[in-house]
């Protein structure tokens, strides 16, 4: 390493050293004062334990869950695709949850990389705020049309498919269409309420014409639908899958009605 | 109105006019380790609606938080001001200023907003109050919010927390 490399190396070490600071309080916890803030510009709540193992519990006493409900339901961190991210992400950092509360315990020779990580952890759980609803169907329907052409092959699906000699038929499409069997397999994402009621009112207009197919719904959540939808849908649909989660009966039954 | 055309005129005159609060009795939820309550508010006349939020840590006294959220239209909310308690450091990008464990009141400022920063991004340091309940007193004095005695109400959550 050059002089000049490690003159820069040594300032920077001490640039960081002097933006983490320790108070300690009187219920035995120690604040931890870092760089890391949320964009409001308020640091990251970030407290130490000593375990009587001789490590540390580091803890954010569940201000991170406080500071994001200024402006969200956290409630919705608890369902759907907000809960699948928010799940994989404490998985990923080693992170646990205890009732909003998010911590690690560690080692105390753990204890400097382990701050860092946690402060990432605290980042992403954050950024789940920009996940917002028109966001988490987008992901949706990429992620759906993904695993449909894994299934069936790009050449053999069509998107936003409209069904031959139907009555406005521009006006009542399937997502997806599974092409080249004796009756076209058509396909709908449901992410949302109001989408679970379009789908109900395509499928219907194009029976109601006598259009032949098959007809399958893919739901985001189905437990996130109200079960009145559900129902409506239930009858008049082949079948259901209730999430992407379900990849191995997606194939199964995509394979079953294309075989038909 | 976009929050990006926020200009400080219009947060002075969203911040000072005459409000009302509209739920009579709010109900305190506890969540995630910190009890919340949220009291829907109007401005006198009408034209505008407000959330006047509170949120108390349950575990860490200092962790506190009361603010209001403008609605500007809606699909976009915008929080006019916070007053925090001392649990957290704060810094001001624009200022180059920090400062430690101290009381602070966010305040939506048009620099901030002009930037792309959160429009409540710009705090001070203040010694008005030192916990939750005269934290909300004071948020609702300075922003002229009147409606019910909100201490007494608060009072009985502060006593059943700590």
């Amino acid at each position: 390493m050059s002089a000049g490399v490690e003159n820069l190396e040594h300032e920077l070490c001490r640039a960081l050293c002097a933006k983490v600071t320790l108070h300690e309080r009187e219920d035995g916890n120690i604040f931890v004062a870092t760089p890391f803030v949320f964009p409001d510009g308020d640091s990251f709540s970030i407290y130490l334990k000593r375990l009587s193992s001789g490590g540390f519990r580091i803890s954010d006493m569940g201000s991170t869950m406080m500071q994001l409900s200024y402006e969200q339901d956290i409630d919705k961190f608890k369902e759907g695709t907000r809960n699948r991210v928010f799940n994989q992400i404490l998985s990923e950092m080693g992170i646990n949850d205890e009732d909003g509360e998010l911590f690690i315990e560690i080692p105390a020779h753990h204890l400097a990389s382990s701050i860092f990580q946690f402060g990432q952890a605290i980042t992403r759980v954050h950024d789940l705020t920009f996940l917002n609803r028109v966001q988490v169907e987008s992901t949706f329907y990429d992620d759906l049309k993904e695993t449909l052409s894994s299934i069936v092959g790009e050449d053999r699906l069509k998107t936003d498919y409209t069904a031959p000699d139907i009555p406005n038929a521009e006006d009542y499409r399937a997502d997806y269409a599974v092409l080249g069997a004796r009756k076209p397999l058509l396909i709908w994402g449901v992410p949302s309420q109001a989408k679970a009621r379009l789908a109900t009112i395509v499928m219907q207009h194009l029976q109601q014409n006598k259009f032949q197919f098959r007809s399958m719904v893919v739901y985001a959540d189905m437990t996130a639908i109200p079960r009145a939808d559900v129902s409506r849908l239930t009858t008049a649909a082949n079948d259901q899958i209730p999430s992407l989660e379900e990849r191995e009966a997606l194939q199964n039954k995509i394979l079953d009605a294309i075989a038909a | 109105m976009d929050h990006k055309s926020l200009t400080d005129s219009i947060i002075d005159r969203l911040l000072l006019e005459p409000k009302l609060i509209k739920t009579r009795r709010a109900k305190d939820t506890i969540k995630a380790k910190h009890m919340e309550r949220n009291y829907d508010v109007s401005s006198a006349d009408g034209s505008n609606s407000y959330t006047l939020i509170f949120r108390q840590s349950t575990v860490i006294p200092e962790n506190f938080s009361c603010g209001l959220i403008w609605h500007a239209n809606p699909s976009n909310r915008v929080i006019l001001t916070r007053y925090n308690g001392p649990g957290h450091p704060h810094s001001n990008p624009i200022e180059d200023e920090q400062f430690e464990l101290s009381c602070h009141i966010h305040r939506a400022t048009e620099r901030y907003v002009s930037i792309g920063r959160k429009a409540e991004h710009y705090a001070v340091k203040t010694d008005k109050y030192k916990n939750a309940n005269d934290a909300l007193i004071c948020l609702m004095r300075d922003c002229n919010i009147a409606g019910f005695n909100i201490s007494e109400e608060n009072e009985k959550s502060q006593t059943s927390l700590f």
